[in-house]
C-alpha cells in the first residue's frame, strides 16, 4: 500500500504539471462561460443553460482525463521503458495499476470540483445549487470510477490511440445501451434482442448513472436508494474491468 | 507490428466515417431538408446522437429552432416554419424534464400552426402524464382558438385531476361543459369539486350551482322538443331541388326508414332500421336532406350555405332563430311530434353518435330519452363503410360528432351529423330567451 501511494504521488504530480490538463481545465471553464450565451437563447428554469451546460462540462471533462491520462500513463511507462525499472523495486504490476487509477479519480475529483465552483459561481453561490451540484459530482465519479476501470483495461489490451478510441467507445456504447435495448425489444427480432439482452449486461451501463437531466431541472434530486444501487453497480464494474485490466497487464510481456 | 496496427486503426475509423455516415443520410428525413443548418434526425436516433448529453442537445436545438423562428417571423412564406413543430418536440424528447419548453414551442407554433401546438402539447402529455399546464393549455387552445367548448372542457377536467391545478381549472371545466351542452358531465366535475372541497361555504356553492344546472336540465327538457315551425316555411324557394349535386360540407346524411315516422319513446332502446344510398362529397351546396324518392337532393338556399360554409355553422342557430323570430314557435311535449304544413321541422339534438359493433348508437342530449340505434349501418347501404373508424378518424380532426334531426315535409327524418361547433350554438340558444 506505501508503494502504491508512493506511486499514487508521483502520477499526480506529473499529472498536474502536464499542460494538457490545463488545455482541458480552460476548455471546460470555456464551455461553462458559453452558458451565459446561450442562456438567452434556451427556455426553461431560471439558469436552464448554465445548468446543462455546467453539468455536461463536468461530465465530458472528466471523461477526457480518464481516457486522455488513463492511456497516457499506463502505456508511457511501457512504451519508455520505465516500467522495467519500477517493477525491479518492490512493486507488484496490481500496484502499478491501481497507482493510476487512483490518480485518475484524484484528477476527475480536482478537475470536477474545480468545474462545479465556476457553475456554482456563475448560478450566484445559492444553496440549493451547491446541494445539487455536490450530488452531480457524487455521480459523475461513480461513473467515471467505472470509466476509469475500463480504461485502463483498454489500455493494457492494446496500444494507445486504439486504447483512447476503445474508451470512447465504450462510453458512448454506455450511454445508449438502454436506448438501444429498449429500440430492439420493440422492433427487433428475437435473435437481436437475445443479443442486446447479453450486451446489456456485459457492457457498462453508463446511462443509469446520467441524472443530469433531472439534476438540472431542479424537480427532485434522485433518492438515496438510486444512489445507493448505484453505487454497488459501480463497485461491480470496478472490479471486474479492473480485474480483467490486472489480468491482461499481468500476461504482458515487458 | 505496431505499423500494421497503425494501418488497421486507419482502416477501422475510415469504415466507421463511411458507416456512419450512411447510416446518418438514412436517418435524415426522406426530403433531406434542413431547418435552420440543423440537419432533422429520426426522433429514435437522437438519444445516441446526444452521445450521453441529451440536456445539452435540447438545449442547441432550442436554441437553434429559436434563432430561426426568430429570423424568418416575418416571412409571409408559413412554409417556411415547417418542421419547427420536429424540432421543438425532439428537443422536448431529449429533456422531458424541461416542462417549459412545450408550452413555449406550443406558444410559438400557435401563430401559424393550431394543431402542431395542440399536438406538442399531446407530446407533452404522453412523457409528462402528471403535470396539469398542457392540458390546461390546450383547452384553452380549444376554447380560445378552436371554439370547441366541449374539447376544451374535457382538458380543462383532465388537469382539474393533476397535482398542483389552481382552483379556477375544475370550475373552468364546468363552466364549459356547461356551455356545450354537456349538462351532465358538468354536473359530474362539480360533484367532485363539492366533494373535494373542505370548506362549507365553497361547497354550499358547488351544490347551488348543480342546483341550477339541474334546473336547466328540466327545463329544456320540456322545452328542447320545441319544433320550430316553419323555419322555412313559406320559403320554399330557399330550397332547391337537385338530383345529383352531391353535398359537400357536413359529414353524411343518413335517410332513416319510413317505417319510424312519429316514434314513440319506448322502453329501451329503440331499433331503427334504414335505407340509404351511397352518397358523394364535393360540390357548392352545404346541406343535403334527402327525400325518400330515389335519391333527390334537397339543397339549402344560399343563405344556410353562408351560414354554415362562412364561419363552420357558428351563426346556425343565430339564423334559425331569426328565421322563426317573426313566427309563434310551436312547444309540445315529445321531440317527434309532428306539425302538418312544415317544410323542416329541425326535432332535436343528438349529444353523441357513436358506433357499437355495425350498429350506430345516438344519444339524446335529454338524459332520460332512450338510445337511438341504426342497426347493421356498416352493411354498406351508408357512404361510410366503416363507421367505427370513420367516427374515430372524425373525432380526431373534428373532436366529437353530434346530430340534427329533422323531418321533412313527407315525414322523413334525416339525420345530419354535425361538428360541435355547427350544433353548440343551436343548442345553446334553445330555448330562445323570452324578450321582457
Amino acid at each position: 500500500m506505501k508503494n502504491t501511494l508512493f506511486l499514487f504521488g508521483v502520477f499526480l504530480r506529473e499529472s498536474i504539471r502536464n499542460k494538457v490538463l490545463w488545455f482541458f481545465a480552460l476548455a471546460g471553464a470555456l464551455m461553462i462561460l458559453a452558458a451565459l450565451v446561450l442562456g438567452e437563447m434556451v427556455v426553461g428554469r431560471p439558469g436552464k443553460a448554465i445548468w446543462d451546460l455546467g453539468l455536461s462540462s463536468i461530465n465530458l471533462l472528466s471523461l477526457a482525463i480518464i481516457v486522455t491520462f488513463g492511456v497516457s500513463m499506463a502505456s508511457s511507462e511501457l512504451e519508455g521503458r520505465m516500467m522495467q525499472l519500477l517493477l525491479v523495486k518492490p512493486l507488484s504490476r496490481r500496484q502499478y495499476l491501481a497507482a493510476i487509477y487512483m490518480t485518475l479519480m484524484s484528477l476527475v475529483l480536482i478537475a470536477s470540483l474545480s468545474m462545479a465552483l465556476i457553475s456554482w459561481a456563475l448560478l450566484g453561490f445559492s444553496t440549493m445549487a451547491l446541494v445539487i451540484l455536490a450530488v452531480a459530482l457524487i455521480w459523475n465519479l461513480l461513473e467515471m470510477s467505472v470509466m476509469g476501470a475500463v480504461v485502463l483495461f483498454c489500455a493494457t489490451l492494446s496500444a494507445p490511440q486504439l486504447a483512447m478510441f476503445l474508451g470512447l467507445c465504450f462510453y458512448i456504447i454506455g450511454h445508449s445501451l438502454s436506448e438501444a435495448l429498449r429500440l430492439v425489444t420493440v422492433s427487433g427480432t428475437a435473435l437481436t434482442r437475445g443479443v442486446f439482452a447479453v450486451l446489456y449486461f456485459i457492457l457498462p451501463n453508463l446511462s443509469l448513472f446520467n441524472k443530469k437531466s433531472l439534476l438540472a431541472s431542479g424537480l427532485t434530486l434522485p433518492d438515496l436508494w438510486s444512489l445507493l444501487w448505484a453505487g454497488l453497480y459501480a463497485v461491480c464494474c470496478v472490479l471486474i474491468w479492473a480485474w480483467l485490466a490486472q489480468w491482461l497487464f499481468g500476461k504482458k510481456e515487458l | 507490428m505496431g505499423a500494421i496496427k497503425r494501418v488497421c486503426l486507419v482502416v477501422l475509423v475510415l469504415s466507421l466515417l463511411y458507416f456512419s455516415a450512411q447510416k446518418l443520410e438514412k436517418y435524415q428525413n426522406a426530403d433531406g431538408r434542413m431547418l435552420g443548418g440543423v440537419p432533422r434526425f429520426r426522433t429514435d436516433v437522437l438519444p445516441f446522437l446526444s452521445l450521453g448529453q441529451p440536456a445539452l442537445l435540447s438545449d442547441l436545438l432550442m436554441a437553434r429552432a429559436l434563432s430561426y423562428y426568430g429570423a424568418n417571423r416575418f416571412s409571409k412564406d408559413k412554409t417556411v416554419f415547417d418542421g419547427l413543430f420536429e424540432l421543438f418536440s425532439q428537443a422536448f424528447i431529449l429533456d422531458p424534464d424541461n416542462s417549459d419548453l412545450v408550452l413555449f414551442g406550443a406558444n410559438t407554433l400557435l401563430g401559424f400552426d393550431i394543431s402542431a401546438a395542440i399536438s406538442l402539447l399531446e407530446l407533452g402529455m404522453r412523457y409528462r402524464p402528471d403535470y396539469w399546464k398542457y392540458p390546461e393549455m390546450t383547452g384553452f387552445i380549444y376554447y380560445y382558438h378552436q371554439k370547441d367548448s366541449f374539447m376544451a372542457a374535457r382538458y380543462y377536467e383532465r388537469a382539474s385531476h393533476l397535482p398542483g391545478h389552481p382552483p379556477f381549472v375544475p370550475s373552468i371545466s364546468s363552466k364549459l361543459y356547461e356551455e356545450s351542452g354537456f349538462f351532465d358531465q358538468a354536473i359530474g366535475v362539480l360533484k367532485n369539486l363539492a366533494h373535494g372541497s373542505r370548506s362549507d361555504n365553497v361547497r354550499q356553492g358547488f351544490e347551488e350551482r348543480i342546483q341550477s344546472i339541474e334546473e336547466r336540465i328540466r327545463l329544456k327538457r320540456f322545452r328542447v322538443p320545441t319544433i320550430m315551425q316553419s323555419v322555412i316555411s313559406g320559403t320554399r324557394v330557399g330550397l332547391k331541388m337537385n338530383r345529383f349535386n352531391p353535398y359537400p360540407e357536413l359529414a353524411a346524411s343518413l335517410l332513416l326508414d319510413l317505417s319510424w315516422q312519429t316514434p314513440k319513446v319506448d322502453e329501451g332502446e329503440r331499433a331503427i332500421m334504414c335505407s340509404v344510398w351511397r352518397q358523394r362529397l364535393g360540390g357548392e351546396v352545404l346541406m343535403q336532406l334527402n327525400t325518400d324518392q330515389g335519391g333527390q337532393f334537397i339543397m339549402i338556399d344560399d343563405a344556410f350555405q353562408g351560414i354554415l360554409l362562412g364561419d363552420g355553422g357558428e351563426n346556425l342557430s343565430e339564423k334559425l332563430i331569426r328565421s322563426v323570430r317573426q313566427r309563434p314557435i310551436l312547444r309540445s311535449g315529445s321531440p317527434w311530434q309532428e306539425y302538418d304544413g312544415q317544410v323542416v321541422q329541425v326535432c332535436g339534438f343528438f349529444q353523441e353518435v357513436r358506433a357499437d359493433g355495425e350498429d350506430l348508437v345516438l344519444i339524446w342530449r335529454e338524459a332520460d330519452l332512450p338510445h337511438g340505434r341504426i342497426t347493421n349501418a356498416d352493411q354498406g347501404v351508408f357512404a361510410i363503410e366503416n363507421w367505427s373508424g370513420w367516427l374515430e378518424n372524425s373525432r380526431q380532426s373534428a373532436q366529437s360528432i353530434s346530430a340534427l334531426l329533422t323531418f321533412s315535409l313527407q315525414n322523413q327524418a334525416f339525420l345530419h351529423l354535425l361538428h360541435p361547433a355547427q350544433i353548440k350554438s343551436c343548442a345553446d340558444t334553445w330555448p330562445p330567451k323570452q324578450k321582457k
